[in-house]
């Protein structure tokens, strides 16, 4: 049974029941069930706080820096939380997939989806933190739920083309963990947009080039760099993201979600003789 | 692979319900010549050849309602990849396959499983694997779990259950399922003796029901009771495909007799 959007309709039973059983078996036979969601991204953003803030002595003008990077960590977890899971998700399947015709398409996006709502369940946390540390409650966060489709779309997008291409690269996860790191601090998640934009005009860095004005405009290509600045606008700062981001995010996530369904259906009937 | 247009107009001659015409599939052998840079530069040969096995290849036949196919032949003669292109897992590579109705391969779901959720919450999961219909499984799952004799067991998280306690659970769920078209990939028996009894009944009646069946075994005896047509496979080719009795008969000289290895009686 081939991945189209067609049997995937008619096999959505299925989506919403292995992203049901993916939770809960995340919350089953451990302590702290559920409560698991959160402690992650709350003990990866007390160790950022504490070498940031305590040790560096940075993230003054990002005060409460807490709130600040976990706006961008919830996020990135998403993305590399599914992204890395994708991997050697078909591989890991492989059993399955050779005896019972379905969709495999499943697959992944149950991956995305149950990572999402981790993330959900996270930003719920975050939206309790950021009110009590007296961020302010605006219009602004009615940006929250286009941000989370356009993050939905991307995460998708980038998921589907991991899944076929991991199930023929095997060297791919070994990469994955480098690429992952790499990222992480290319993305703005520790610091805030503006910081580059500093550097390259006012630093050391390039300074009087036309790259200097070039590499911040750069920078703002990667979806993820728009759609935690698009976050803390919502959250941190109670203000509206540019439109001119809003258009290159939709533009962006779209594609990449295109692109990624259309290698995922490219490689869907070769896949299984490589299992 | 659904009906096509051009069917209406056929109506006075029966439908094959199953027509493969010049089907066949081919693997990538991973035995490939290593490269090495060196030879890379020289012979500007980069990438490195595959080696292509065909595991089937010019297969064509046609099955009608109410017949019951055998397919038999050595291992690695092609049995498997057909059962995979007849439930529709595995497109042909080239050729065509048609199939009018819905299939389904009684397999063992142990793959699916996930350990740490409880047996029933897993029939569930697996139901949706196999494309049952969320109400169907409501109105199903007490006798599923019922069949599998599992009792209280059942809320336990799976990963304390043994291996033929899952094997009885997977059986359950996967013969629940009522197809049109039922592939059986070996004869397919799980459990203790008695329960082995009790499987091949539920098979049997599963079998009644289905307008079709394909099943794979090495066992001429049991192919000659239940088979009304046997095709022969070896090497990915169709040896022979005809009347069940007399396929198996050119079948059993070929490989010099017909006592089922498992069946002969100890010489002790």
């Amino acid at each position: 049974m081939t991945s189209t959007f067609a049997n995937l309709v008619a096999r959505r039973d299925l989506l919403w029941e292995i992203t049901l059983s993916e939770l809960r078996s995340s919350a089953q036979e451990t302590r702290f069930g559920w409560l698991w969601w959160m402690i992650d991204p709350m003990v990866t953003m007390m160790i950022y706080w504490v070498v940031v803030v305590g040790i560096f002595g940075r993230g003054g003008q990002y005060a409460p820096y807490p709130i600040f990077i976990l706006c961008a960590l919830l996020s990135f977890k998403h993305f590399s939380g599914s992204t890395n899971a994708s991997c050697k998700l078909l591989r890991r399947r492989g059993g399955l997939i050779k005896s019972v015709p379905f969709p495999t398409v499943v697959l992944p996006l149950s991956v995305v989806l149950s990572e999402f709502a981790f993330f959900l369940f996270g930003t719920l946390a975050l939206l309790g933190a950021a009110w009590l540390w007296g961020r302010p409650i605006t219009a602004a966060l009615t940006q929250l739920p286009a941000l989370m489709a356009a993050q939905l779309l991307f995460v998708t997008g980038v998921n589907l083309g991991i899944a076929a291409v991991g199930a023929l690269v095997r060297d791919l996860s070994g990469f994955m963990s480098h690429f992952m790191r790499i990222f992480f601090y290319m993305c703005p998640t520790l610091y805030g947009v503006d910081m580059v934009a500093e550097r390259f005009t006012k630093g050391a860095l390039f300074q009087g080039s036309a790259l200097a004005e070039l590499v911040p405009t750069l920078y703002m290509l990667n979806p993820l760099a728009i759609l935690f600045t698009g976050y803390r606008d919502a959250i941190f700062y109670g203000r509206f993201l540019e439109p001119q981001h809003w258009a290159v995010l939709t533009l962006e996530s779209t594609a990449v979600f295109l692109v990624g369904y259309r290698i995922f259906l490219y490689f869907d009937r070769r896949v299984i003789k490589f299992l | 692979m659904s009906a096509g247009p051009q069917e209406a107009h056929a109506a006075a001659k029966p439908q094959p319900i199953i027509e493969l015409r010049d089907a066949g599939v081919y693997f990538h052998l991973h035995r490939r010549s290593k490269i090495n840079l060196r030879q890379a530069i020289l012979r500007r040969q980069w990438i490195s050849q595959h080696e292509v096995l065909w595991a089937l290849r010019h297969v064509t036949f046609e099955l009608y309602d109410g017949q019951v196919l055998g397919m038999i032949g050595p291992n690695g003669a092609g049995k498997s990849t057909l059962c995979l292109v007849l439930s529709q897992i595995l497109q042909p590579d080239e050729g065509q396959v048609t199939v009018r109705g819905k299939v389904s391969q009684l397999v063992s779901l142990g793959t699916g499983f996930n350990s740490d959720l409880s047996g029933r919450a897993n029939v569930r999961l697996c139901a949706a694997y196999l494309g049952i219909p969320r109400k169907e499984v409501d109105a199903r799952i007490d006798e599923i779990i019922a069949f599998s004799e599992l009792g209280d067991f059942i809320d336990e998280p799976m990963r304390h259950y043994s291996s033929g306690m899952r094997a009885r659970l997977g059986f359950a769920v996967a013969s629940s399922l009522d197809p049109e078209i039922l592939i059986l990939d070996e004869v397919f028996s799980v459990g203790d003796a008695r329960f082995r009894r009790k499987s091949v009944r539920r098979i049997e009646a599963m079998m009644a029901r289905c307008r079709l069946i394909a099943v794979v075994s090495h066992s001429s005896e049991l192919l000659r009771r239940i088979a009304t047509h046997c095709l022969w496979l070896e090497g990915g080719h169709l040896l022979r495909f005809g009347k069940a009795a007399e396929v198996l008969d050119e079948y059993d000289e070929a490989m010099g007799g017909t006592v089922d290895p498992d069946l002969e009686p100890d010489p002790a």
